[in-house]
């Protein structure tokens, strides 16, 4: 079913003409969430998501996909607000909504919006993950705890649910839980790096130090190229007295950290406006000098959205190599 | 702390085709401090940072707090270190004048007279004090966005500034801490420096930087850290810079704000722990032989959990557990944790905020000052954070935060965790500095907080009326060592629990401390014992002793 209304939606988004024509201008970002005027009350309450929208919202929503495919998100965030205003609280834009504000690190914002969507479609639990995720994000254990439970009853093999749940509970305190969850999530995705992580953590926490020697060598393995496993494992090792080999993880670390540190802060900017080539220029450099070819890939591809030129040139010596 | 990698479900999004978010919940129940606005008289106190734009990254820290008996009263007194203003210093003008507040034993304060003059130096940031030449009466050190200064007591009468300290190099220090960390039985200090601002080449208004998409001050990412230092003291008033020779020069300078004396391995001399800013904290291991060596990484205290270096601010210090090692509490940046390092069973330390219910509350907070006391004499050690951002951008939408915030206060509990209660009676405001101490001589411990923008803070605790609250309090003076017993351990028994506490100066940002110890004991009608650890190696033992009292023990003589 999912795959069925990519395809239809995919169509009427190869369209060029709809192009944001005003590209990433902030200004929606000096705007609030709060600012929605509300339906009357069980206006949407016979939407369903697997219909096709309204004709008349669905200009924005193409618009907004466009805009998010190309990695602008406040163009995305725009067109989602001029669609709000004629159709107000059309659940399908407070969703995406919710997730474009979790995606700009508005977590306030997403949850307003996550929030408002399950008002009007309280059926549709399942589809808000994110919003667990902005509770989390907050700091707001006990509620991320809650909503991670809710999608969890209706996508019992969810392994980002069941991943948020054991951090919730780690965070809670209630780490023998937090292991059952992070296992389960192995169970249900076994390349899920940061399960791997944080079972590592908990391990290192309450001294169990050869189980999470173990456990930060299997998150290592699932994502050698993220620093804080590196970070990790080095401190267990130095308890366990291993200098050399901490002293070797650490020099790892202190690398990729200093790479990771680096690609968050152009990832902080290109958030808010990704018509930075030079910046994708810098990210595809720290991404090669890590040796991290996945996510260098990904990056030229998300390059090629806002300057297919200067991306394909980009990549031209990774081809020839 | 930063946000899980939770992964967006993309297929999601379009699959279904596609306020500011409520503040932290506030603490719960009755404060335990009635705020009110410090005065002096009629004498409204305010500290000035710069202008209320915040433009520049110098605007931002806020000034400082020293507490001490400086007239020799038996009565705590306080310093207010003052900063400047961009016009003040682009017209070759000199700091707004830090000034010395005596107090009456009361919580009153008055004006010291001229004898107590501060004036000069360029933008006050902080300071502490203790007795540097060792004549009996406690001394000042201010740190500056310029040269640091020292002030020597003349017996209670007055203040005489040092004209060649020797505290070289005229840097943008933050807090600073007197130790002896040589054992040589003369003071040394410490100085924290942050950065490198020249007014003329800083990127000012204009918003050259930007913040979840809002423009704002620059800084300090993008600038030149400055490398702390470390002076030995000559016991005269003056000092020599040791930082290389003492080996406390990390690989790369940092961004240097907070800084905290501690015995962190118990193996009876100081160490120091250095909260930095956008870097990893530093844990320096004294030798026992005047040399340093930084072990912050290798000892869990540098990052948060995930690896991820934080926005160091203040530092508070004390054995939450009853392990009889200090544990640390670093504030951060909003969006961050607070963090709790908790000493392990080794010499290690794990990062425990969250299981402590000290992480979450934190989130949406920007904490500055931060003490660790039992400001509810209870007999658990509490928390009190003080909060306020950096940028006014952050009362724009999407911020998650805002300028103006509560202050918090953590009362601990068993297990070591923490229950949030509302601090203060006081409305929410842009909080820096604090420093904790008895100012009213009630057996409980106020607090005085530095605001950006508005007067300073009195706090007056009131866990002095709950019934069946008892305290303890004592000061040192060493016969073998330094008389002010920097880095004495001390251990109160009672029954089965124990608390212990280590002398020190630096309350962890920009603020110095009384060298007071402070126990609270809860119902507890007698101390069983209290074991004094000197830093000669002496151990001295007091049996019996009464509560609800402020002790003076000297040093006994073998």
């Amino acid at each position: 079913m999912i795959a069925a209304r990519i395809l239809v939606l995919g169509g009427l988004l190869l369209s060029p003409a709809l192009a944001d024509p005003q590209g990433g201008a902030p200004s929606v970002l000096d705007r609030s969430p709060t600012e929605w005027s509300a339906a009357e009350s069980g206006h949407w309450k016979d939407w369903d998501a697997d219909t096709r929208p309204p004709e008349a919202v669905q200009p924005y929503l193409l618009r907004s996909i466009a805009a998010y495919r190309r990695g602008d998100r406040p163009a995305a965030l725009r067109a989602l607000f001029e669609l709000l205003e004629i159709a107000p609280d059309y659940p399908s834009a407070l969703h995406q909504a919710g997730i474009l504000y979790f995606q700009l690190r508005r977590h306030g914002d997403a949850i307003t919006a996550l929030e408002r969507y399950l008002a009007v479609a309280p059926h549709r639990v399942g589809d808000t993950r994110t919003l667990a995720h902005a509770y989390y994000s907050l700091g707001r254990y006990d509620d991320a705890l809650a909503h991670y439970a809710r999608v969890l009853s209706v996508h019992p093999e969810s392994a980002e649910a069941h991943h948020g749940q054991g951090l919730s509970l780690m965070r809670l305190g209630q780490s023998t839980a937090a292991l059952q969850e992070l296992r389960r999530t192995l169970e249900l995705d076994p390349a899920h790096a940061s399960a791997a992580f944080w079972i590592a953590q908990i391990h290192f926490d309450e001294e169990r130090l050869e189980d999470a020697v173990a456990a930060a060598e299997h998150a290592r393995d699932l994502d050698p190229f993220g620093p804080r496993v590196w970070f990790l494992l080095g401190q267990v090792l130095f308890e366990l007295e291993r200098d050399d080999e901490a002293e070797a993880a650490k020099a790892r670390f202190d690398e990729l950290n200093r790479l990771d540190a680096a690609v968050r802060a152009i990832e902080s900017s290109l958030v808010f406006d990704p018509y930075q080539p030079a910046l994708y220029r810098e990210l595809c450099r720290l991404h090669r000098e890590a040796g991290d070819d996945l996510a260098l890939r990904q990056a030229l591809r998300r390059w090629s959205s806002v300057d297919p030129a200067g991306a394909a040139a980009a990549a031209e010596p990774a081809s020839a190599k | 702390m930063m946000g899980p990698a939770h992964s967006i479900d993309l297929s999601m999004i379009l699959f279904l085709l596609l306020g500011a978010g409520p503040a932290a919940t506030p603490g719960q129940g009755h404060p335990l401090f009635r705020a009110r606005d410090l005065r002096a008289g009629e004498e409204v106190i305010e500290l000035v940072c710069g202008g209320a734009d915040k433009d520049y990254i110098l605007e931002v820290n806020g000034g400082g707090l020293v507490v001490a008996d400086f007239d020799l009263d038996g009565h705590l007194d306080l310093v207010t270190v003052n900063g400047s203003t961009i016009d003040r210093v682009r017209a070759g003008k000199e700091a707004l004048p830090s000034v010395l507040w005596l107090g009456n034993g009361s919580g009153e304060f008055r004006r010291g007279g001229p004898e107590w003059k501060l004036a000069g130096g360029v933008w006050g940031m902080g300071g502490t004090a203790g007795d540097i030449d060792a004549d009996g009466d406690p001394d000042l050190v201010i740190t500056e966005w310029g040269r640091n200064r020292v002030f020597l007591n003349e017996g209670g009468k007055g203040f005489r500034a040092v004209e060649a300290s020797g505290l070289t190099g005229d840097h943008w220090s933050t807090s600073c801490a007197l130790l002896d960390h040589d054992a040589d039985g003369k003071l040394d200090l410490v100085v924290i420096n942050y950065l490198e601002f020249d007014l003329e080449t800083a990127a000012g208004p204009g918003g050259a930087c930007r913040w979840k998409g809002h423009d704002v001050m620059c800084g300090p990412e993008g600038l030149t850290p400055t490398h702390d230092q470390l002076f030995r003291g000559n016991g005269d008033g003056t000092f020599v810079d040791v930082s290389v020779k003492s080996g406390f020069r990390p690989e790369k300078a940092c961004f240097g704000l907070g800084v905290m004396t501690l015995d962190y391995d118990r193996d009876g001399d100081t160490d120091l722990y250095v909260s930095n800013d956008s870097m990893p904290n530093h844990l320096w291991e004294n030798q026992g032989d005047g040399r340093f060596v930084e072990v912050g990484w290798r000892r869990g205290v540098s990052h948060d959990s995930n690896g991820r270096e934080q926005a160091g601010m203040g530092i508070g210090c004390a054995d939450v557990d009853g392990d009889g090692r200090s544990d640390l509490f670093v504030t951060n940046f909003s969006g961050e944790s607070n963090a709790l390092y908790r000493s392990s069973r080794k010499t290690g330390f794990r990062e425990k905020a969250d299981v402590a219910r000290l992480g979450g509350p934190s989130i949406q907070r920007l904490g500055w000052g931060t003490g660790m006391w039992d400001y509810d004499l209870d007999g658990f050690i509490d928390v009190s954070v003080i909060n306020g951002h950096v940028y006014p951008a952050a009362d724009l939408v999407g911020t998650d935060t805002s300028y103006a915030q509560a202050d918090q206060l953590f009362l601990g509990g068993p297990e070591q965790r923490f229950a949030e209660r509302a601090l203060s009676s006081a409305t929410a405001g842009v909080g820096r500095a604090s420093v904790s101490a008895d100012f009213d001589g009630d057996g409980d411990l106020d607090l005085v907080v530095v605001q950006m923008g508005g007067p300073v803070r009195f706090l007056e605790n009131r866990a002095d009326g709950i019934e069946g609250r008892h305290w303890f309090s004592l000061t040192l003076s060493a016969t073998a060592s330094h008389p002010d017993a920097i880095g004495a351990h001390v251990r109160v028994q009672v029954g089965d629990a124990s608390y212990t506490g280590e002398v020190r100066t630096t309350a962890g940002y920009q603020a110095g401390c009384s060298t007071r110890l402070h126990f609270g004991l809860g119902a507890a009608e007698t101390l069983d014992e209290v074991r004094i650890e000197w830093p000669s190696g002496r151990v001295q033992v007091l049996e019996d002793v009464a509560v609800n009292q402020h002790l003076r023990v000297t040093e006994e003589t073998e």
